[in-house]
């Protein structure tokens, strides 16, 4: 009943407002917030466990919008080519914002000089998992059983960050792994379970269920310190691999040069958002962990950075440019 | 309805097809790499495919000119027109006018194609489905569309 | 007895009245967004999903879940009186349920498809709550080298599909693998058949394609043969809603098959449980003493497949619930919507919130009873749009899969898509190929591939691993047999045709 009364006033205010052009103060209309992606990922949900709370603390609806194809790269274009008024942003995350400047022969944007970077959200890191009826027990196990032959790693998706932290890791540790790609994260957690796969190199999010079944058995984890829901699986960092330090981000952003009040009303809705004990649960549930030290100044050094990082890595490790 | 068997018919217009599909599909996937058995490239699967298009074409349009098969029903340029003008105005429309006057002009586009078009019905028809269009998809599943031009 | 406690567990928390509110909230609006095309659960549940934030988490996903089956339900409506798949799984619905319809049964196939859906609801979900975790245990074991071998099975049964020339049906099936492989390919990031084009980056999409070749290409064709002919209605007989005596006796041995088929294979991910009606289909075919009625308006064409695809929809739920893995897109987003109330899908769920197991276990079968409820008494209302008179419904239909199209992408290029599947469509009714075939070899194609390459890479080339493997070479024998079974009746009637000749 609520939904039905509420959705009736904000299409009536829709209706109203729309023909008015003038920009006399933000916002007067629903916000479009693209999502690169299909609905139900983790960017799609970050953004709906926010949306009602940043509605109420901006006064206005937010219409969340799948454009997903192409890696996200295709939803984050139609945002970069958007006028920058505020009325459409965009949720994004390390694929479409750091690896696809590195990824495509031809980026259809530049993830630093088309956007402005308003919220981060959280990064998560990526799981490195085996099945709990492997004898691999640890990633010094791991590392001595590719020593003797290739092992293959299981990730959803080829120039995902999952498939490239593989790739930097090998270098690392001087092994040879084979990349086994898969369209989704089910698909290649199933593949450990079987046994067809041996290890799996993916963001955590979508693993949870799996380590908590206990179907999956955690060797690593690569953030910067140890995921507060599994507190027992030791980091790449500590286990003597200082470089393999990566996490899959996720943020919103909009297009170029957008107002600077607009920029702060955005970060403020979203972080108190973000405070909501309900939010907060949720958006641990799906494994993504506050970086510390980022704020509005520095998020374009940021993505500047990781640009950097994830060049390097696939320069270094002979990943092929699409 | 009578139906005459002649060599110039479904089967020579099938058997055609399916070679111009493999055959387009083996020009346009002559970049992609065959690969080996352990690892297959991107084009081993459309290679095959495309192939086996060009193999079953053969037989059909040999068998057409054998055994002769059922005339192709006679084409009204009329409905072809009609449905890709109506289709093309809801796409040209939709992204910029908004879904209040997409569906009016796609309706009221549609009903043309019709010969026994009747001026009154068709008022009726296209702001009915318009009005509903809006209730339905904007308001009850609360899909993220543009209502309105702007 | 562990299952009736439980069961009995499951129905305290189902039987409340705000529950079995939100069961039936999610039924309605899954029928609803069944019965048009273009709008899948997916879009709608993600669209839902910040409402039931308020809602306590079984409650939400009695809702969402209702959304889901209710869709499945419904999507044989219009597949049945218009040929417009509202559902992917509805295909199969449209060869004989239009039929029916055009002969004047479109009462029967609906209440048949009503029925149907509803034993096969009710049964998978007995064994959804009795064996889920033995399927999970077996669902485990299986490789890609298994779901290869399933998939050749597979895309032998679309041929039988076919109610005309096995050698059209065949090169279909190609043209369907073909479109399945445009797009980036998965291994490499090669763009295969893209044009840069970036729609076709991420591959066809399944739905602008069916509403295409089924919805648009149907209109074409009526629009032509009115043009010609100055017929005034595409269908004037709206006949009965019943079902004859004989009718009856023909549907009830398919729902049953349908429901054994539709409850195995909706267990396995990704096409599991359109693999299940068009199997249905398949093995009604091969089964009746009279396989050319078939394609014709065959009562068992609607009720056997539509029972598998409703029993399909709820053993889906089982690698979800027991072991955390979503198998399709609408299932990914009920994981998602456990995640947003804090509760991680996995293989603990059964233990650790049995109220929540068994509660939406329960919520199922009262949403199947309710489905059945509300879809009898609607089939005599659905009947009555045929008396419409077609001038009026064309520009309907039109304008549906034109919305329902582009509030997949938002992205007015889809609709262009769309028309050119129309026309492909109605290229493919001139020269006498039907195009279910092809619907069945584009879903399976990309899948079919990265399986073959992934089963081919982690055996290092070794190409027996399809035989050596048990449950494979089960699905491969079980396709050459069908492959045999096809081809010959075919060949020897091209023989006696020759001889005659």
């Amino acid at each position: 009943m609520r939904f039905a009364i509420r959705s009736l006033l904000v299409a009536l205010s829709c209706t109203l407002a729309a023909p008015v052009f003038a920009q006399a103060k933000w916002p007067e209309r629903p916000i479009r917030v693209i999502n690169p992606f299909t609905p139900g990922g983790t960017s799609d949900l970050l953004m709906r466990l926010s949306t009602e709370r940043v509605e109420k603390a901006l006064g206005t609806q937010l219409v969340i919008e799948s454009r997903p194809g192409a890696g996200g790269s295709i939803g984050s274009a139609v945002v970069a080519q958007a006028p920058a008024d505020g009325y459409t942003l965009l949720v994004t995350t390390t694929g479409p914002a750091a690896i696809a400047q590195v990824l495509f022969e031809k980026p259809p944007y530049d993830v630093v000089k088309d956007f402005t970077y308003l919220y981060m959200f959280g990064g998560a890191p990526i799981l490195v998992a085996v099945s709990a009826k492997s004898p691999i027990k640890t990633i010094q196990d791991f590392v001595a059983a590719a020593k003797k032959s290739p092992q293959t790693f299981a990730n959803s998706g080829t120039g995902s960050v999952g498939h490239l932290t593989g790739a930097l890791f090998a270098g690392e540790a001087g092994v040879r792994l084979t990349h086994v790609p898969f369209k989704g994260a089910p698909e290649a957690q199933a593949s450990i379970v079987s046994g067809e796969v041996a290890s799996l190199w993916n963001t955590l999010g979508a693993h949870v269920g799996g380590l908590k079944g206990g179907e999956i058995r955690g060797i690593a984890v690569t953030s910067q310190d140890r995921a507060p829901q599994f507190p027992e699986i030791p980091t790449l960092r500590e286990l003597g691999f200082p470089d393999v330090v990566v996490t899959n981000w996720f943020l919103i952003a909009g297009p170029a040069n957008l107002p600077q009040d607009i920029v702060l009303r955005v970060n403020e809705a979203f972080t108190a958002a973000g405070k909501d004990p309900k939010a907060a649960a949720g958006i641990a549930a799906l494994g993504v962990q506050p970086i510390p030290g980022l704020n509005l100044k520095n998020y374009t050094d940021f993505i500047r950075k990781e640009v950097a990082v994830w060049g390097k890595v696939m320069k270094e490790h002979g990943i092929k440019r699409q | 309805m009578q139906v005459s068997r002649t060599r110039a018919g479904q089967g020579l217009g099938a058997g055609l097809m399916f070679i111009c599909f493999g055959a387009l599909g083996l020009w346009f996937g002559r970049g992609l790499a065959t690969g080996s058995a352990q690892e297959m490239g991107p084009g081993f699967a459309p290679a095959l495919v495309c192939s086996g298009m060009v193999l079953v074409g053969a037989i059909v349009l040999v068998r057409s000119l054998l055994r002769g098969t059922d005339a192709i029903e006679a084409v009204s340029a009329r409905a072809v027109f009609g449905i890709v003008a109506t289709l093309g105005v809801f796409a040209a429309t939709i992204g910029s006018l908004g879904l209040v006057v997409s569906s009016l002009v796609t309706v009221a586009g549609a009903c043309l194609i019709e010969p026994r078009l009747r001026w009154k019905e068709v008022v009726l028809l296209s702001t009915g489905l318009s009005v509903a269009a809006v209730v339905l998809f904007v308001f009850v599943l609360r899909i993220p569309f543009r209502t309105w031009p702007v | 007895m562990d299952l009736i406690d439980n069961l009995w567990l499951g129905f305290t928390v189902a039987v409340t009245w705000v529950n079995l509110l939100f069961c039936l909230i999610g039924v309605l609006v899954g029928t609803l967004i069944g019965v048009l095309p273009g709008l899948g659960p997916v879009t709608t549940i993600a669209m839902l999903l910040p409402i039931t934030y308020y809602l306590e988490p079984v409650t939400a996903l009695i809702m969402l879940a209702g959304i889901f089956y209710g869709s499945q339900y419904g999507g044989s409506t219009t597949s049945i009186l218009l040929n417009m798949p509202g559902e992917a799984s509805s295909v199969v619905t449209c060869l004989d349920g239009h039929q029916m319809a055009k002969n004047g049964r479109a009462g029967a196939a609906l209440a048949v498809a009503a029925i149907g859906s509803f034993i096969g609801g009710t049964v998978a979900t007995l064994i959804v709550a009795g064996a889920a975790i033995y399927i999970a245990d077996f669902v485990k074991t299986f490789t890609s080298v298994e779901y290869f071998s399933l998939m050749v099975f597979g895309l032998v049964a679309a041929v039988v599909l076919a109610s005309g020339s096995v050698l059209n049906a065949i090169g279909m099936v190609l043209i369907g693998l073909f479109l399945g492989m445009v797009g980036t390919d998965l291994s490499t990031g090669a763009q295969r058949y893209v044009f840069g084009v970036p729609m076709l980056a991420d591959g066809i999409d399944f739905v602008i394609l069916a509403t295409g070749m089924f919805g648009v290409a149907e209109v074409l064709a009526n629009l032509e043969r009115r043009i010609r002919s100055g017929q005034p209605s595409a269908i004037r007989n709206v006949g009965r809603a019943g079902l004859t005596r004989a009718e009856w006796k023909q549907s009830a041995p398919a729902i049953w098959r349908g429901t054994l088929i539709g409850s195995a294979l909706g267990v396995l991910p990704g096409s599991g449980g359109m693999l299940s009606s068009f199997a249905s289909y398949t093995l009604e075919k091969k089964l009746a003493k009279d396989p050319s009625r078939f394609g014709k308006g065959a009562i068992e064409g609607v009720a056997g497949p539509e029972s598998a695809n409703n029993a399909g929809s709820q053993t889906s739920f089982i690698p979800l619930l027991t072991m955390g893995l979503p198998s399709n897109a609408t299932m990914a987003m009920m994981a998602g919507a456990m995640m947003i109330h804090g509760i991680v899908p996995s293989s603990k769920v059964v233990t650790d919130q049995p109220e929540l197991f068994w509660g939406l276990i329960a919520s199922m079968w009262i949403g199947n009873v309710l489905l059945l409820i509300m879809n009898l008494p609607l089939v005599g209302i659905w009947i009555r749009i045929l008396e419409v008179p077609y001038r009026l419904l064309y520009p309907t239909v039109l304008l549906l899969c034109c919305i329902g199209v582009y509030s997949l992408t938002n992205s007015p290029q889809s609709i262009l898509f769309m028309l050119g599947f129309g026309l492909l469509g109605w290229m493919f009714m001139k020269f006498g190929c039907e195009p279910a075939p092809l619907v069945l070899g584009f879903v399976l194609g990309s899948r079919m591939e990265e399986n073959l390459r992934r089963a081919m890479l982690v055996s290092g080339g070794d190409a027996w691993v399809f035989l050596q493997r048990p449950i494979s070479l089960v699905f491969l024998v079980c396709a050459a047999l069908l492959l045999i079974l096809v081809v010959l009746p075919s060949f020897n009637r091209s023989r006696e045709a020759l001889k005659e000749g």
